[in-house]
């Protein structure tokens, strides 16, 4: 049975978001997620959340080898033993950012790991979850998870010194 | 933004973000418009008797009662042109503005297919004006802007054929008020659009229009 109207748009906006945390750019966004959800619909698939992101990470995936623009690094598996919740350890610790900032930190990230950010931190997938979804082994999203938090806390705070500079 | 954790502020900044109305819109009247999938949970066993047999056979034969529903490839054929239609109202800019076919041919080195100057456009009558890198399907296609002596646009999308598009009619249908027509040639797909609220052309004699006359255009519409 199709979702209701509303339920629709609230999932065509998580996909929005999901592809915005790919591609960092809201036209490429728009693109990607028409993408998706043609494709998604034109399969007859589930309209739910998890069918939606593999079509969207699907065409993603399928348009950046077209066009070369996309270095598939292999993820690093050897801190994946240093690593065994999804918990971050600085999950406390408050700071203030604005939204320039944090965009910008951003998109130092690599796609692979603001997509991770987002689905363990906003869209609250566990681990084994985005392991379904990636394909990656539930080790090595972890130690990816770990390592793109820490690698935004740095870039924030270099972000942070530079501002206090000028 | 005030003092948060860092999960906090990724839950705001990308709660922030949003597509645009039209693009919101557009999606989900597709999602309308598109039947559903059939539901995955499992369909308890239930004794069917005959009077379930007739109502179902009847309603069988409202929904699918038309020749053209029951050929295969229909479903494919109404996504591709409501997908094309869609492409056509976002009026996306020319990445590539040419004249010139074969210039056009190189500098969209990323095809690996080449573009057609279909025989029902001579670029005599259709004045080439660009094109950009587009998908049908998923597949990359390419998309081109011409304009006839009237001064209307068209966009004419053209992709290889694959096993999903080979099962294409041809045929014309009027999608939120895109003309489409769909045909093969040359071993691509060509997909014509065009807004219905164009000014006709200018009919010459050796001028006939692009989706061809009520008599030349194909029988069966794309039909959801």
């Amino acid at each position: 049975m199709a979702p209701p109207p509303g339920d629709v748009r609230e999932l065509l906006l998580r996909g929005f978001r999901y592809a915005y945390s790919l591609t960092h750019d809201t036209a490429r966004a728009e693109d990607l997620l028409q993408d998706g959800w043609v494709s998604l619909l034109s399969a007859g698939g589930p309209r739910r959340r998890r069918y939606l992101f593999a079509a969207i990470r699907s065409r993603f995936i399928d348009g950046y080898r077209r066009e070369q623009l996309l270095v598939f690094e292999s993820l690093d598996q050897a801190g994946e033993n240093h690593v065994d919740k999804l918990r971050d350890p600085h999950a406390g610790d408050a700071f203030d950012v604005d939204e320039d900032g944090l965009g910008q930190a951003l998109a130092t990230l690599r796609p692979m790991e603001r997509e991770a950010l987002l689905l363990a931190d906003v869209e609250g997938y566990t681990a084994q979850e985005i392991a379904d979804l990636t394909g990656h082994p539930r080790g090595t999203v972890l130690s990816l998870i770990h390592r793109s938090r820490h690698k935004l806390r740095r870039q924030l705070g270099y972000l942070a010194q530079e501002a206090d500079r000028a | 933004m005030p003092e948060q954790r860092l999960d906090q502020h990724l839950q705001r900044f990308y709660a922030d973000k949003r597509p645009s109305e039209a693009c919101l819109d557009r999606l989900a009247a597709l999602a309308e418009s598109t039947p559903a999938a059939k539901p995955s949970a499992p369909v308890k066993t239930r004794r069917v008797t005959p009077a379930y047999l007739a109502v179902a056979a009847s309603l069988l034969l409202i929904l699918f009662g038309g020749v053209f529903l029951l050929q295969p490839g229909h479903n494919a054929n109404w996504l591709v042109a409501k997908e094309i239609a869609v492409n056509h109202n976002k009026h996306l800019a020319i990445e590539f503005p040419t004249s010139d076919y074969h210039e056009l041919n190189r500098l969209m080195d990323k095809l690996d297919f080449s573009s057609v100057i279909s025989k029902r456009l001579p670029p005599g009558q259709y004045r080439l004006l660009g094109g950009r890198y587009c998908s049908i399907q998923g597949q990359l296609a390419l998309q081109l802007k011409l304009q006839d002596r009237a001064g209307n646009r068209y966009t004419l999308y053209q992709a290889p054929l694959n096993k999903l598009l080979t099962g294409i009619q041809q045929g014309e249908q009027v999608i939120d008020g895109v003309r489409i027509t769909l045909w093969r040639e040359a071993g691509l797909l060509l997909g014509l659009a065009s807004s219905q609220t164009q000014a006709p052309e200018k009919k010459t004699t050796n001028n006939k229009p692009p989706h061809g006359t009520a008599a030349q255009r194909p029988r069966h519409n794309i039909q959801p």
